[in-house]
């Protein structure tokens, strides 16, 4: 029995040196507890790896079960201004657009941006034909966007020099219109239809017309993985068909919106 | 252009004012006045003499366009006639004045190129109305004086292009809702991609 007497003995002084204010018994507490914080610490990094999913919850290596993974988004605010004016674009000109509406759907993964990009010109003087625009190239924080057949979703974006980025991957969509809600175009090199703009714009309907406007719908899909979580910088390069010096000056002069509203009996223009 | 003159003994000229405006029922009017004592008939339309009760500030003449600005003023208007001043739509009016010369014993304008001559082409900026009290005969009169500036001056104030806000929108196109969330979206927050 005095085997045991002494292993009991030995407990009892151990315990009640850990419950002592001795300074050796609050060392032994601290490394205790930094011991217990360190565990827990590595539960939780292992909920935040790639492998969660929003949603999701797991069990970690200690058996214990955890709280479910929850990405609390971020704060994108939408830089609207009711003193913005539209841009006139004669020639060729890269935009980025001024920002007229923004809406959040599909459970705040999914935003849609509606950027104004540049009026819409008149008819042409010297050949009284309507003027028209182009969407030459689109581009995503400085690389070109390279579409899918559509025209519309996104495959890749291009920098400078050739590398390519597949981070947005069929998470952005651009939708071209070349007028009014109506008037969908893809960009050039592209084929393709392209909704009518209140079709795209979760609330709009055939009152949102934005007549007179050329402008695009920006859909962006969420992706923490992926790093888009925004608009980001979007630049459109457009080309309007009115180029010659005539055309320009006399479309300037008469136009009431965006011009000098001359009336036309007040111009020889012959 | 130069006008030759050189033949003529006597020549007499005259100013002549055309303001093309709306009357009160929004009806075209056409005003025209000269500050010639009596009513001469010019390119067809009959100008009312108004003689010294008329009065045109100087105009410049420069190489290049230039905003300008002149008054035009009109005195000796019965108080009785104040009713027509503010009933006629004249503020933004397209107001032209020419200078004609003509024969002052006959009273015809002079038949070579180039007469009558423009002046001064714009719009009625403003108009300004005073009183004229003669106490001796307790009676009243009105001066009107129209600014007038030149299309230039016009074009140089002009604010262009359209604002992105719905007041302006639907001016340009009635029942238009494009741009009718702009006001709220101004610094709106959005918890973009959030599942909490």
């Amino acid at each position: 029995m005095s085997f045991l007497n002494t292993i009991v003995d030995l407990g009892k002084s151990a315990f009640s040196f850990i419950q002592g204010d001795s300074v050796g018994s609050t060392l032994l507490k601290t490394i205790a507890s930094g011991y217990a914080l360190n565990k827990l610490s590595n539960v939780t990094k292992s909920n935040d790896s790639s492998t969660a999913s929003p949603g999701s919850s797991q069990q970690s290596g200690t058996g214990l079960p955890t709280l479910p993974y929850v990405d609390k988004g971020v704060r994108e605010q939408v830089e609207a201004n009711q003193k913005n004016r539209v841009p006139i674009v004669y020639g060729t000109a890269q935009l980025g657009g001024t920002i007229i509406d923004a809406e959040m759907s599909n459970s705040s993964q999914t935003m849609h941006y509606c950027l104004a990009i540049c009026e819409m010109t008149g008819t042409k003087l010297s050949d009284d034909s309507a003027s028209s625009f182009t969407f030459e190239d689109i581009y995503w924080n400085d690389q070109k966007i390279i579409f899918d057949s559509d025209g519309i979703t996104s495959s890749y974006s291009i920098d400078r020099d050739g590398n390519r980025d597949y981070s947005i991957d069929g998470l952005v969509k651009v939708y071209c219109y070349n007028g009014d809600s109506e008037q969908g175009v893809v960009p050039q090199g592209y084929s393709g239809s392209v909704s009518d703009a209140y079709d795209v714009m979760p609330s709009w309907t055939t009152a949102h017309m934005m007549n007179d406007l050329v402008f695009a719908i920006v859909e962006v899909n969420y992706s923490r993985e992926k790093n888009v979580s925004g608009l980001g910088t979007i630049r459109f390069h457009v080309t309007n068909s009115m180029t010659l010096p005539g055309d320009c000056l006399s479309d300037y002069m008469k136009s009431t919106t965006y011009g000098a509203g001359i009336a036309a009996t007040e111009i020889l223009d012959e | 252009m130069a006008l030759d003159l050189s033949t003529y003994a006597t020549l007499a000229t005259a100013l002549f004012v055309r303001i093309d405006t709306y009357d009160s029922d929004g009806l075209e009017e056409v005003i025209t006045f000269s500050d010639y004592h009596q009513d001469l008939v010019l390119e067809s339309t009959n100008y009312t003499g108004l003689g010294q009760l008329m009065s045109v500030t100087d105009t410049q003449s420069d190489l290049r366009i230039t905003p300008q600005q002149i008054s035009i003023g009109i005195s000796g208007i019965p108080s009785a006639n104040i009713s027509t001043v503010f009933d006629s739509e004249i503020k933004g009016s397209k107001i032209s004045v020419k200078r004609g010369i003509f024969d002052p014993t006959t009273g015809q304008l002079l038949s070579i190129t180039g007469n009558p001559s423009g002046r001064f082409y714009g719009v009625v900026d403003n108009f300004s109305i005073s009183d004229e009290v003669d106490p001796l005969s307790k009676q009243s009169s009105i001066i009107v004086v129209l600014t007038c500036s030149t299309i230039v001056g016009l074009l140089n104030r002009k604010t262009n292009g359209r604002e992105t806000n719905p007041k302006v929108q639907k001016a340009l196109y009635a029942g238009d809702l494009a741009m009718d969330r702009v006001p709220n979206l101004t610094n709106a927050n959005f918890n973009f991609g959030g599942t909490g």
